[in-house]
């Protein structure tokens, strides 16, 4: 039996209140994980699933196990 | 705005305008105007040194004044090879109605649709630069969507 098609899921974070408890803006973070300002704004506003790599950038930069920071609800 | 959406914003301003010039030419009214061979050439050369003076002023005034590139991402990448899809998509369904239309105008004699005089070079450069224009367009409509509308999630 051919297995059942999933369905696309959503990828949630906790980006904005991470980065504010350190006090960062969205260009200082942006900087520091090698993207532009928009797409920090995407990805806070759930507009926008970044890629594993950059993913684990700001996991790092943010000093948080990557599951605290991002969360997958399928 | 990202700075690739304000590129396409002015690119599809900046292709509109030199469309426009070469339509002026090419037209009058919805008639292809017959246009001696080297004066269409002169139009040709004239119409891509234009393109590529209204792309690289757009691209000069959007480009980060440091590094003197448009600032671009992974997510600027995305949405581009997205829109580069739509316009490939385009081309090769045009171009694929065009051969079908030509064929098809000569297996039948009677159709009701309009026809194609490919002995007309001007009416072939017309078409063919049409599409090209239309292309670029769609890319740069479909990359502004994307940005506003739907970023990949």
């Amino acid at each position: 039996m051919a297995a059942k098609k999933p369905t696309k899921g959503r990828v949630e974070n906790q980006i904005k209140p991470l980065r504010k408890a350190r006090g960062w803006t969205q260009i200082d973070l942006a900087e520091r994980v090698g993207a532009t300002r928009q797409t920090i704004i995407a990805i806070e506003a759930g507009k926008y699933a970044p890629s594993l790599e950059l993913a684990f950038r700001i996991a790092l930069m943010l000093e948080a196990p990557f599951e605290e920071v991002f969360q997958f609800e399928p | 705005m990202a700075a690739a959406e304000k590129h396409a914003w002015g690119s599809l301003i900046a292709l509109g305008a030199v469309y426009w010039y070469f339509q002026m030419r090419m037209l009058n009214g919805w008639i292809i105007v017959d246009t001696p061979p080297m004066k269409l050439l002169w139009l040709y050369i004239t119409v891509v040194v234009l393109s590529i003076i209204a792309e690289s002023i757009v691209a000069a005034i959007i480009a980060n004044k440091k590094t003197g590139d448009i600032e671009k991402d992974e997510r600027d990448h995305f949405i581009e090879s997205r829109a580069n899809r739509a316009e490939h998509i385009f081309l090769i369904a045009a171009i694929n109605i065009f051969l079908f239309h030509i064929i098809a105008d000569q297996a039948y004699a009677n159709h009701i649709f309009p026809r194609t005089d490919l002995t007309n070079i001007n009416a072939v450069v017309f078409i063919l630069f049409t599409l090209l224009f239309v292309g670029e367009g769609i890319k740069r409509a479909f990359t502004i969507y994307y940005y506003r509308f739907d970023q990949g999630r």
